[in-house]
């Protein structure tokens, strides 16, 4: 949707107050899950040489 | 919605074909139905209500008993909240959204809430907006935060705002500190700022070429989760919340009661029961053991809380636990006092127990037997109530803060008044204490 007729009342109110914070709040979701990611990468690789380790013994 | 005979079914309009559809061949009807989240329900071969609308009708499975979220206990409420927030969730997922957000749309069914709106899903298009964010708002997050911040009455608001609690008035309730809570400070209050800026309608706003993504609902999705998620109540220190300790009921005497409680319940074998005055639930218990469906009522949200949290823990499925003050019960509310029906409607109970209750209401309230009598008759075929005598430590509590001017409150009124609506079937005395449990029959058939 790319128009909205522009009668005002709460209801769309919150609609733009909506596409305000929300490129915000979807930005720190992002970020949440980026890391997310990057932790549970790390969290394997440590798994897998501890793995590797054993197996060297 | 309609009712042929005793039977509720829906209809669902062509209008609504396309949205239907998609709801059932997504694969998102199934799997909310077997995550226990949404209603099940059968499309049916039955005339519908207006039939140049209809697409299809469909006969839903039938809640126990309708709650409104103005009896629900914070813990309750929350659990909603984070349930309708995660089917939002998976909606997205498979490529719809939920149109509203009502807390209407949730109801308790066998201990756990559950969604009953199969027709508020919609097609998801990406770059809309989610439209039930502000609903959500209001419905959940401002009630939870009243009630977790300022007092856990305030989900009373509801009674007198029945499409949730408006945003500025919740701003203007909670405390300053709740702004520096970022996700209250977001959905709170910044919104309540953003409503009032275009309340008067004169501004125009340009929304042309505003999109939201559907990274930004899952954000703001995200956000009101982690928000509703650190609201906390803990029960404790309300007036009848260490009810049970603070008693001189011996544990014998208990152990008494809940025995005969339990014969008369083996001897009328109700469809279902009604527990007033139900404090923590421990006498409930004995009816849901039974597989009996018992509603649990108190007027007291900690004892409720406390109630609800064990039965959460002990994955009870008989028993819910809701807030109700029997001297001023749940109104009817809306268009023509009708779209949320009072408690007196909603009754619809085989069995009432009237446990350790009989003096609130006649001494406390000074109700009169004979009117308490004559209420209970009108919902009730069965009737287990406990006389409380004067001599009774819980009594003279009550009498100590007042003048007693009941000399009308004795055994054989009781009796008499009662007898005029019930028969008396049975009475035993209760062991170590001298109070009596009676098992009563009306005439309402």
């Amino acid at each position: 949707m790319t128009e909205l007729v522009g009668y005002l009342d709460p209801a769309t109110a919150s609609i733009v107050f909506q596409a305000v914070v929300g490129g915000f709040l979807g930005a720190l979701l992002a970020i949440k899950m980026y890391w997310r990611q990057v932790r549970a990468f790390f969290v394997g690789l440590l798994g897998h040489r501890r793995g590797v380790k054993d197996d060297g013994e | 919605m309609f009712r042929r005979g005793d039977r509720l079914y829906r209809q669902i309009n062509t209008v609504y074909r396309e949205n239907y559809d998609l709801f059932i061949s997504s694969g998102l009807h199934q799997q909310l139905v077997e995550s226990r989240l949404l209603i099940p329900h059968r499309e049916v071969d039955v005339e519908p209500a207006i039939p140049e609308l209809a697409y299809r009708t469909i006969e839903p499975e039938r809640v126990e008993f309708i709650s409104y979220p103005y009896e629900w206990s914070f813990s309750q409420f929350k659990d909603a909240a984070l349930m309708t927030l995660d089917i939002q969730h998976r909606a997205l997922d498979a490529g719809m959204s939920l149109k509203d957000c009502s807390a209407y749309n949730v109801q308790f069914h066998r201990g756990r809430p559950i969604f009953i709106d199969t027709l508020s899903f919609e097609k998801y298009r990406e770059g809309e907006p989610w439209v039930a964010y502000r609903q959500f708002c209001r419905h959940f997050l401002a009630p939870l935060a009243l009630m977790s911040s300022t007092d856990v009455r305030m989900s009373q608001l509801l009674w007198s705002n029945i499409d949730g609690i408006p945003l500025d008035l919740t701003s203007k309730l909670l405390p300053w500190r709740s702004r520096l809570q970022f996700s209250l400070l977001l959905h709170i209050h910044l919104h309540a700022r953003t409503e009032a800026k275009y309340a008067d309608g004169r501004q125009a706003a340009n929304l042309k070429g505003r999109r939201v993504t559907k990274l930004a609902v899952q954000g703001l999705l995200d956000s009101l989760r982690s928000a509703v998620r650190k609201l906390q109540w803990q029960p404790a220190g309300t007036q009848w919340g260490d009810y049970y300790s603070d008693t001189n009921y011996s544990e014998t005497a208990a152990d008494a009661k809940a025995e005969l409680i339990g014969q008369f319940l083996d001897e009328i074998r109700p469809a279902s029961v009604w527990d007033l005055g139900a404090n923590t639930g421990r006498y409930s218990r004995i009816a849901a053991q039974r597989d009996l469906f018992t509603v649990s009522l108190d007027l007291d949200p900690a004892a409720v809380e406390k109630n609800y949290r064990l039965c959460r823990e002990k994955n009870e499925t008989n028993v819910l636990p809701l807030v109700m003050d029997l001297t001023d019960p749940s109104p009817g509310l809306g268009w023509h006092n009708r779209e949320r029906d009072s408690f007196v409607q909603r009754c619809t109970a085989d069995a009432i127990m009237a446990l350790a209750l009989i003096h609130h209401l006649a001494i406390s309230n000074n109700l009169p037997f004979h009117r308490i009598a004559s209420s209970l008759a009108e919902i009730c075929r069965w009737l287990i109530i406990e006389f409380v005598p004067k001599s009774d430590s819980q009594v003279q509590r009550l009498l100590a803060a007042r003048e007693d001017i009941f000399d009308g409150y004795t055994r054989e009124n009781f009796e008499a008044a009662f007898g005029e609506h019930f028969e008396l079937v049975r009475s035993e005395p209760i062991a170590q204490s001298q109070r009596v449990l009676y098992l009563m029959r009306g005439d309402k058939s």
